[in-house]
């Protein structure tokens, strides 16, 4: 219900909205090619897993449980069929492919040699699972150690469970299992992981031929799990509860990462209900993101995270993720700050060419990023595009630094110091288990700037860097020396540790 | 009562001067579920402008928190951080979208529809049985449900084998159904679940699949076909010890001793055996 005030003043300030500057569409197009590509014929073309095989070859998983592979004349054979809601591929030497499914993590392997899989091998099912909807499941990624990790989804409770379930029933919250069975779901908290490891990262030693075990906790929604160039496993979730604004985890072994739902299944777990915690106690658990995903700005539901290689120049080495809800990508460029991981979100190939529903992303050997599309009912979309690396990259924010007088933004061309005009804030999500957050507790900054004689490097000395607030540094309107627009001209670093 | 009413004046008023264009609001934060004239996601601008046409103050309420009001749809995020003066915009936008356009059909049926490849092989969610189903249709009319959870033959139905059409047009929030007649049943029964290790399947040259798991400790293969009105489940187990089953009165052994519907047979019996369950 609206207060009449606040009806009031919401009618005095805004009868006739105002007009907010559009981010260019025809920028990203000029600069990246973005075509389809053809997906094989008669089926559900929504991409669960993708990835580049050792020889070359596109291995693609879709949404109704068939892996395709694209042969080297173009045309796609059948590799696999009739997995569970496949939600990622590997690669795993030759004829062999890893494909997580709901139920496990398989091995499929075409032991004949005849293009097909003959062994469907379960490398990993130790885990509980209640029949909700939301119980998916995610990766692997494999570490630079040789392990498989894998991302395990919470139950929503926007459906109970099965009469019948696979694992242990944890007795711990307040839902029992009779009520989620019947469909009532009200005690259970929004999201609920009630049978193993559901809301943790799996280690699967070796390869996934080796013991498996809880590698860290707190998580939500899982989607995009992958390591960065260094060798750091980064996974993101997705807002919600206890999620203000989806997050960027850099996760270690044995981390809390924020979601107290799967607290239950840390080993020694003794303070019982995690949802009853105060939030201080979990605030003083939990590891801080490295990097957060803009609600409505960069992204609502991001995905799987890739590592530009080579051909992409200045990104090379820099991370990009995939955004289910609108037609972007988002790039991570982070950096070390006195033993944190932390850095700078920078909206990429922000373009409605692109289209929304971006969910699994794999450059080819020739480095043209690939980004496999799905929906599954939510917002998104369906079918695969390639993005060739380009000759030259457009004017970008290429990097922030993080100094100790403020921050350090590098482009990759020089800019005209003229259409420069840095904007800045400081603002941060709540921590709670409501769904989502506001922004809170902004800051409007003032800089001195300054731009660097080659006009590729803006210095932003600030008084006001803030520990657990998102910086926002936006440069809207600026254009290169030679008249290009500065494609993508914000960006919002998570400052951990200043 | 929505949680903004709480939230302090003057944060709201910071929302309120940043009001932003209603188009540009509406393809970033709902197009990608609200479509101009076919419910997708969530119900079309033609539908909601029907709703709300006149009922500004309403829509901001339900943006801010949504309920559970259509069936087979998903929950919608609320959108309380936009606030109430870019929701207005929206709404504004909303109106103007949808004039003169009128509701197309909505897809009702599965698009992709087919008969099943026989044998054919499917893991979904199925009713009556755990989570990990898997379900195979085999040459002829028979289909069965193999139980990766409890690595037991649960379900045997003959007809169409599935309709997964209410899963795949969603995200899971729904059972596949078996079509046809079904012709047997197991009940559940959890506890099985420490006693086994599903290793997976390997897939013969027509198709069919034997299925390997661990039950106490044995290393079991187990492949099943249609014979006439009889499937038949040809077992090769490498064990130390004895093995067990609990027959039902429709199932048969080639091997071993049956006592008050307890099957047992010795490691050398089990090297290769078939039950055979009787179906109407
Ligand atoms: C992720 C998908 C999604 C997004 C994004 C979304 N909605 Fe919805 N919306 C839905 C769904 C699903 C329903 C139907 C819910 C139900 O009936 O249970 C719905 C229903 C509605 C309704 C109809 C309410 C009624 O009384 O039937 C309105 C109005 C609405 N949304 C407005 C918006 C606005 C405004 C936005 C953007 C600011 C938005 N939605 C963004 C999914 C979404």
């Amino acid at each position: 219900m609206i207060t009449p005030l606040l009806f009031l003043a919401a009618t005095l300030a805004a009868p006739k909205p105002t007009t907010v500057a559009k981010p260019s569409v025809d920028g990203w197009d000029k600069a990246f090619e973005i075509a389809k590509v053809e997906v094989p014929a008669g089926i559900d073309d929504q991409v669960g897993g993708l990835a580049f095989l050792e020889d070359g070859r596109l291995a693609v998983a879709f949404h109704r449980g068939e892996v395709f592979i694209r042969q080297t004349n173009g045309s796609w054979k059948q590799f696999a069929e009739g997995l569970h809601e496949p939600l990622g591929l590997l690669t795993d030497g030759k004829g062999s492919v890893l494909v997580m499914q709901r139920p496990e993590l398989t091995r499929l392997v075409d032991t004949d040699g005849d293009g097909k899989a003959d062994r469907y091998q379960t490398v990993y099912d130790g885990f509980g699972m209640t029949g909700n909807y939301h119980e998916f499941a995610f990766g692997p990624a494999r570490g630079p150690d040789g392990a498989l990790y894998i991302g395990l989804n919470l139950a929503s409770s926007g459906a109970g469970i099965f009469k019948e379930i696979r694992g242990t029933w944890s007795e711990i919250g307040k839902a029992t299992r009779e009520n989620l069975a019947a469909g009532k779901t009200g005690a259970a908290g929004r999201m609920y992981g009630r049978v193993p490891y559901r809301g943790c990262i799996m280690r699967i030693a070796d390869n996934g031929r080796g013991p498996a075990e809880l590698y860290a906790t707190g998580f939500r929604s899982p989607d995009g799990i992958g390591f960065d160039a260094k060798g750091r496993l980064l996974v993101n979730d997705n807002q919600g509860d206890w999620r203000g604004s989806s997050p960027l985890q850099i996760v270690t072994k044995g981390s809390f990462n924020g979601h107290p739902a799967s607290l239950v299944w840390a080993p020694g777990w003794n303070k019982g209900d995690p949802l009853q915690l105060p939030v201080p106690e979990l605030e003083k658990l939990r590891t801080q993101p490295g990097g957060i995903f803009i609600q409505s700005d960069l992204s609502n539901s991001p995905t799987q995270p890739a590592v530009f290689p080579a051909t992409w120049g200045a990104l090379a080495g820099q991370v990009v993720f995939g955004e289910m809800n609108a037609a972007r990508l988002v790039r991570f460029v982070g950096e070390d700050i006195r033993g944190v991981h932390q850095g700078a979100m920078i909206p990429f190939l922000d373009t409605k060419t692109l289209r929304n529903g971006n969910h699994r992303l794999a450059f080819a050997p020739d480095g043209a990023l690939h980004v496999g599309k799905t929906h599954l009912s939510w917002a998104g979309n369906n079918g695969i595009v390639r993005i060739p690396a380009p000759q030259v990259l457009p004017p970008l924010i290429e990097s922030v630094h993080l100094t100790a007088t403020g921050f350090e933004v590098r482009f990759t061309a020089a800019i005209d110091k003229a259409s420069l005009a840095p904007a800045l804030r400081s603002f941060r999500y709540k921590y709670h288990s409501t769904y989502g957050s506001p922004k809170v507790d902004e800051l409007p900054l003032e800089s001195a700037w300054s731009l660097s004689a080659d006009g590729k490097l803006l210095t932003l000395p600030l008084k006001d860097i803030r520990e657990g607030f998102v910086h926002e540094i936006k440069v809207a309107g600026a254009k290169s020396t030679d008249g290009r627009e500065l494609l993508g001209p914000v960006a919002y670093y998570q400052v951990v540790k200043r | 009562m929505p949680r903004w009413f709480l939230t302090p004046i003057l944060a709201l008023c910071a929302t309120l001067a940043s009001a932003q264009d209603g188009k540009l609001l509406y393809e970033q934060n709902c197009a990608a579920c609200h479509l101009p004239d076919q419910m997708v996601v969530g119900p079309s601008l033609v539908e909601i402008t029907k709703l709300y046409e006149k009922k500004p103050k309403e829509f901001v309420a339900w943006a801010v928190k949504p309920q559970k009001k259509r069936n087979g749809v998903i929950e919608m995020p609320s959108m309380a951080h936009l606030g109430e003066a870019n929701l207005l915009a929206v709404h504004e936008y909303m109106l103007t979208a949808s004039k003169g356009l009128k509701e197309k059909p909505a897809v009702t049926k599965d698009p992709l529809a087919r008969p099943a490849r026989r044998p054919e092989i499917q893991r979904m969610f199925l009713p009556n049985v755990g989570p990990a189903a898997i379900a195979v249709a085999l040459p002829g009319d028979l289909n069965y449900c193999f139980d990766a959870g409890d690595c037991r033959l649960r379900t045997v139905w003959r007809g169409n084998f599935l309709d997964c059409w209410a899963y795949y047009k969603s995200n899971g929030k729904a059972v596949a159904t078996l079509l046809g007649q079904s012709l047997w049943q197991l009940p559940p029964d959890e506890s099985l679940q420490k006693r086994v290790k599903f290793l997976g399947y390997s897939v013969d040259t027509t198709g069919l699949p034997t299925f390997e798991y661990e039950r106490d400790g044995g290393q079991f293969r187990e492949k099943i076909v249609a014979e006439g009105k009889t499937l038949v489940r040809r077992f090769e187990v490498t064990t130390a010890k004895p093995i067990t089953f609990t027959l039902d009165d429709a199932t048969t052994s080639s091997a071993g001793i049956v006592r008050n519907n307890t099957l047992t047979l010795t490691p050398s019996e089990a090297k290769s055996f078939t039950l055979t369950l009787r179906l109407p």
